[in-house]
């Protein structure tokens, strides 16, 4: 057989050391690539972390006072069972590695622990994922996909140093499960079946996404009893899962009874009662030879399985088993959410993906995808099923909400590393076939690409065979299999990986890498300006307000109010409870009037307000306003209507022709008050809506201003306690500000009621 | 030559206060003893010698000054140089700044300075304007309460009214202000001033009204057709026409207003007088006026909270967190200051209607607090009360809300939480689960027999599994 070029001749046991010896290098080297990309936020600004103080109680007080931990500061004044509403896995991941590292006397805070958490595990996953294709294809995919993982936006975006998300850690647990389902399915093992069980009781503990796990690995077993690949490796590898599995997952106080209660869960429980039926009549059948006996079990599994699905829909609509949450239904219908729960819809994570953003988080891998899933089906062994439905369901998901970009990356990571390696080894395979026919026709040539691609496998193993009989290289110049041609492909392909590893480290710099709490613009010049509001006014609140003065915000800065500025706060970033968030929406949505019984009776003492207008910060309050608006509208349809925030042309303004509703709503007043002032009787222009807000000076009569922050990004109002003499709020400031009362309406005409 | 007097009276004032601070008369008053008087220069100092001399008598120290005087201003770096003060500036239009209505309210409520006003027919607009903030409207001025079947013939107009304690005492005015005494008392008082009305102010406490016939009219001279336009007005007459009234802000500062500077007068402070009949009596002004100052100057009607506590049964420290359902005591110390026959102390506060609220959002728990005991030193009452934590986590608050017209409001509260059960204190062993518990040994019990059977059974049956084997190969 004839090779393109020379090779070295080396011997088989040097190759397979020094082969070893680069897969151990190469990935030590993606995962510490891996984790140095995600640290440019520490190093640019410096170590912010928001939400750690569960983690903070369990580093201090132990796991059962964790457990048990009741939080009166948030939700006020509900306050809130962390034990019972959070999952815990973030927590004690981290909190077992700090015990751990004190053990080795490492005296390592807990807070730099939570930064690095995530760093930490993207290196993980990286090799879960080298792991996980090697099952696939051969390791030099592995290779590609853990180096593809490693530093591709789409997952960096969530794990930074610093995002201490509970998505840090599940996107490992979710491939190293999976790789650990491969491999029990592919040995029958018992054994990895339960390690699968573990990764996946630590996945449940850690991320409410592990739903996807409980529908994808029963689905895998489904469809390869239907394509009738049923086996007793199948059987053991899902009974072992599922059994120990579901017992470690109900661990899970916050999960408790969900997995034999609700309906996201049925699936694996239906396949589960499918396989013992299937085993059942399989084993049957091998010992019963008679046709028509067959047939009868054939018709039992059917008919079981048919009352098996009635039960199921009888305990549904009877209320033993909850059915589909909204938040999955707003999965199949994207509309649903807006509609129906508003509070989902109003996380931009949660909108429908916009078609740049898979460009912009995946590169040139969306474009090797398809081509990985084609491949798949090329071999489709059992483990390929798997990849080419985890292909299917996730870049549905991904299509409908932003956030599970975030489950997509890994298998577009495996299939693009499957297509890209599947590209290289074809045109980095030295050998040639050979043609017996000098009769090579132009259409031979296309012919010959084709064959070689396909029976690649083939030609290798007799390349290898007959390595002596080789033409020299100089007897092919040109065509199909010359080094030129070879460099033709080869070399865009290599430039292409260069290309995604400056366009990924571009994104993570620039997009994934500001904390939110601190913004940085650039002036002209192109220096730097660090916009430090937040943490400016959550130092404010800390240091100017009472200790156990309540806060009331939108509740997207509730955690950060909470760590920052350790106040208690209405709402915050854990959304657990709608009427109580539509409370505060619509206490920002309504007049003074009516806003102030409400403030009141939530003890309020401060109003934190995001106001971008004068910067042109475009992720403000007024912005969010209208989901303030629906949410609440949800809750009071007959006091809060969102057509009334619009202009008789139905847009959503806030220059002078918005409508009264909105100008007299908390939100405006508190987002405007004292605004045109800043211009000195010139245009005052909100430079995010690019409107013109009207002169007419703002009254506050129930709140008055506190503090507003350098670049009026937080502003934050004090609420006033009942006037002492007993006057209504707007009478006492009107008499403060120097206005005479013309007459008193009620002591005018009669006296009191007697 | 009126120079000398006013001295000479001043000299008389401070020998007074000096002989009663050499007698050592404790302040009557709970809240302290300065009282800065504003007396606009119309009025005559010397003309209320009684009534500053049962003020001296109950321990205050008086501060004359005029209403423009910048000179001992009321608040000073924010902090209060007088604990009370008297104005008694009816027509006076412009203040000094401590003064003005704005800061005035303001140092109200913010050191609850309290202020008893006294008006007159001659009423300036800027008092006027006051006295709107707080849902009082006093009437035009140059009018004045006017009966023409109660009043002295002294005056022409009828404007110097007799009023009878009985006919005239609202029916809203509490016992803290009016002892009972006083309500039966025969001796007449003799009202010659400006009528108000009250607004729907809920701290507005009226005292004082005109009786039966009185009503407020122009003291100017009349022509036929004024007179009949007159009638055509809406007309305040009787219970409207209130004299004097009280008000107790959200802050405990109190207020009151007498429509007439001329009952504070010498000539009135007890004087014999005769009615339209010809009827001598002794006016019971000094009586009723002492009465009325030494609720406004916070000498009776005053509750304080001692201490309160909250504990759960059995135990004796308060918790920051209670669990849900369990019993949870909470104890309330109440003490009332009252002056009586001249003696002025704390005493132990008795009442049946105290309630406590535990509160989240709304109330929860709504109870009564029953009356346990008296201190030990005799001076406070303690309550108390014992239920069951509602079976509801959150961050509840102990709320012991007293407010009755009359007396010191009290607002006290706590913030606790109520956490729910810890893991381990669930029940251990249910008696309900008993069909579970047997479920679950019964299962690992089959399970691992039929283990042992299967393994047996294979053991021991090899050759026929193997034989079976064989014959279907064949």
């Amino acid at each position: 057989m004839a090779v393109a070029y020379p090779i070295p001749h080396v011997s088989k046991q040097t190759v397979t050391n020094t082969s070893a010896l680069l897969k151990f290098t190469i990935l030590a080297v993606i995962s510490a690539a891996a984790i140095a990309s995600r640290l440019f936020a520490v190093i640019r600004h410096e170590s912010i972390i928001h939400e750690f103080r569960a983690t903070k109680v369990l580093a201090k007080d132990g796991f059962y006072e964790f457990w048990n931990w009741f939080d009166p500061t948030a939700w006020y004044p509900l306050g809130r069972v962390v034990g019972g509403t959070v999952y815990p896995g973030l927590m004690v991941t981290s909190g077992i590695i700090y015990n751990v590292l004190h053990w080795l006397n490492f005296p390592v805070d807990i807070r730099n622990v939570c930064v690095m958490l995530a760093p930490a595990f993207s290196g993980l996953t990286a090799i879960a994922t080298y792991l996980f294709t090697c099952e696939m294809a051969d390791e030099s995919t592995g290779l590609l996909a853990a180096a593809f993982i490693g530093i591709v936006p789409g997952y960096i975006s969530r794990s930074v140093a610093g995002s201490y998300d509970n998505e840090a850690i599940a996107i490992f647990l979710l491939m190293y499960t999976f790789y650990l389902w491969i491999r029990a399915v592919k040995q029958g093992s018992a054994f990895y079946g339960m390690l699968a069980a573990v990764f996946y009781g630590w996945m449940v503990a850690a991320w409410g996404g592990y739903v996807f796990i409980t529908n994808m690995i029963p689905l895998h077993a489904f469809v390869l009893v239907l394509m009738g690949r049923f086996n007793h490796k199948i059987y053991i590898s899902y009974s072992s899962w599922y059994v120990i599995g579901t017992l470690a997952s109900m661990q899970v106080p916050f999960v408790g009874f969900l997995p034999v209660r609700t309906s996201e869960h049925m699936a694996a429980l239906g396949v589960f009662g499918l396989l013992q039926l299937v085993a059942f009549v399989e084993t049957v059948r091998k010992l019963v030879p008679g046709k028509q006996f067959q047939l009868l079990l054939r018709a039992f599994v059917i008919a079981s399985f048919v009352i098996a699905f009635a039960v199921l829909v009888v305990l549904t609509s009877s209320g033993w088993i909850a059915p589909w949450t909204g938040r999955f239904y707003s999965l199949w219908d994207t509309g649903y959410a807006k509609i129906h729960i508003p509070i989902i819809a109003s996380v931009s994570e949660h909108q429908p993906t916009a078609w740049p953003s898979f460009f912009f988080d995946l590169e040139m891998l969306i474009f090797l995808f398809p081509a990985g899933v084609y491949l798949c089906f090329r071999e489709l062994r059992d483990e390929h099923v798997f990849i080419i439905i985890y292909a299917v369901l996730s870049s549905y998901f991904a299509g409908v909400m932003v956030r599970l970009m975030l489950v997509i990356t890994p298998v577009v990571c495996v299939t693009a590393a499957m297509a890209f390696s599947k590209l290289l080894t074809t045109y980095l395979d030295p050998t040639v076939p050979e043609i017996d026919d000098d009769s090579a026709s132009v259409t031979g040539d296309l012919a010959a690409e084709v064959d070689a691609t396909i029976n690649k496998t083939k030609t290798k193993k007799s390349a290898a065979v007959d390595t002596k009989k080789t033409v020299g290289a100089a007897a092919i110049k040109r065509g199909i299999y010359s080094l030129d041609t070879r460099f033709l492909v080869v070399l865009p392909l290599i430039g292409s990986l260069i290309m995604f590893v400056y366009h990924c480290t571009w994104v993570t710099s620039n997009a994934y890498s500001s904390p939110s709490v601190v913004l940085a613009s650039r002036g002209a010049d192109g220096s730097q300006h660090i916009i430090d509001d937040f943490r400016e006014a959550y130092y404010w609140l800390r240091q100017n307000t009472k200790q156990d003065a309540v806060v009331m915000s939108w509740w997207d800065y509730g955690y950060q109010i909470a760590g920052m500025a350790d106040r208690p706060t209405l709402v915050d970033n854990n959304t657990w409870n709608n009427t109580h968030i539509a409370t505060v929406g619509k206490a920002m949505a309504s007049n003074e009037a009516v806003a102030y019984p409400i403030l009141r009776q939530h003890d309020v003492d401060y109003i934190l307000v995001i106001f971008g207008g004068l910067l042109g910060y475009s992720g403000d309050d007024i912005n969010k306003f209208l989901w303030m608006v629906r949410i609440s509208q949800g809750v009071w349809p007959d006091e809060i209507q969102e057509s009334n925030y619009f202009t008789n042309r139905g847009e959503y303004k806030v220059d002078a022709q918005a409508s009264q509703t909105m100008k007299d709503s908390l939100m405006y007043k508190m987002s405007y008050y004292r605004f045109p002032e800043l211009f000195g009787g010139g245009q005052a222009v909100d430079r995010v809506r690019n409107q013109v807000i009207p002169n007419t000076p703002i009254q506050l009569d129930t709140i008055e201003e506190a503090f507003t922050s350098e670049n009026w990004i937080v502003r934050i109002y004090q609420v006033k306690k009942e006037d002492d003499l007993g006057r209504e709020l707007p009478a006492a400031s009107a008499f403060n500000a120097g206005q005479r009362l013309k007459k008193s309406k009620s002591a005018k005409s009669t006296n009191k009621k007697r | 030559m009126l120079w000398p007097k006013f001295k000479a009276l001043e000299v008389l004032a401070q020998a007074l206060v000096a002989s009663q601070l050499l007698a050592s008369v404790d302040a009557k008053s709970a809240t302290g003893d300065r009282i800065l008087v504003v007396l606009e220069p119309a009025l005559k100092q010397g003309s209320y010698s009684h009534f500053w001399q049962s003020l001296e008598a109950r321990g205050f120290k008086l501060t004359f000054k005029g209403p423009k005087e910048e000179q001992a201003p009321l608040t000073e770096y924010d902090e209060k140089n007088f604990d009370h003060l008297i104005m008694m500036a009816p027509s006076t239009t412009s203040f000094s700044s401590t003064l003005k209505p704005k800061n005035l309210v303001d140092a109200m409520s913010s050191h609850q300075i309290n202020t008893l006003f006294v008006l007159s027919p001659s009423i300036s607009e800027a008092q006027r304007d006051l006295a709107r903030e707080f849902d009082i409207e006093f009437q035009e001025r140059d009018t004045a309460l006017i009966d023409d079947f109660h009043y002295s013939p002294v005056s022409a107009k009828h404007d110097q009214v007799l009023l009878n304690i009985s006919s005239g005492l609202d029916s809203e005015a509490p016992t803290a202000i009016i002892p009972s005494n006083l309500r039966t008392s025969l001796s007449p008082l003799l009202y010659q001033g400006i009528v108000h009305t009250l607004g729907q102010n809920p701290y507005l406490i009226p005292v004082l009204h005109a009786g039966a016939t009185g009503f407020s009219d122009e003291l100017l001279d009349m022509d036929e057709d004024e007179l009949l336009d007159r009638k055509k007005k809406n007309i305040v007459a009787g219970e409207q026409a209130a004299l004097v009234s009280a008000l107790q802000t959200r802050s405990n500062a109190r207020v009151g207003w007498i429509g007439s500077e001329s009952m504070l007068r010498d000539d009135s402070w007890a004087a014999q007088v005769q009615d339209q009949d010809g009827q001598a009596s002794t006016t019971g002004n000094g009586e009723f006026l002492n009465a009325f100052t030494a609720w406004v100057l916070q000498e009776t009607g005053v509750l304080k909270v001692v201490h309160t506590d909250h504990h759960r049964v059995n135990e004796t420290t308060p918790r920051e967190m209670y669990r849900i359902k369990v019993d949870v005591t909470y104890t309330a110390t109440l003490s009332q200051y009252t002056t009586e026959n001249g003696e002025s102390s704390w005493k132990p506060f008795t009442a049946n209607d105290i309630q406590l609220d535990f509160t989240m959002l709304d109330p929860h728990v709504r109870t009564l607090l029953h009356k346990r005991a008296v201190t030990a030193d005799g001076k406070a009452t303690e309550y108390d009360v014992t239920f069951k934590c509602p079976d509801r986590h959150g961050v509840f608050k102990f709320v012991l809300d007293y407010w009755r017209p009359g007396w010191t409001f009290i607002h006290e509260q706590s913030v606790v939480s109520v956490v729910p059960f810890r893991h381990d204190e669930y029940p251990r062993f249910i008696q309900g689960a008993w069909p579970f518990y047997t479920g679950a040994f019964l299962t690992s019990t089959v399970f691992l027999s039929f283990c042992a059977l299967w393994l047996y059974s294979v053991e021991g049956n090899k050759k026929q599994v193997v034989a079976v084997k064989t014959k279907k190969t064949q």
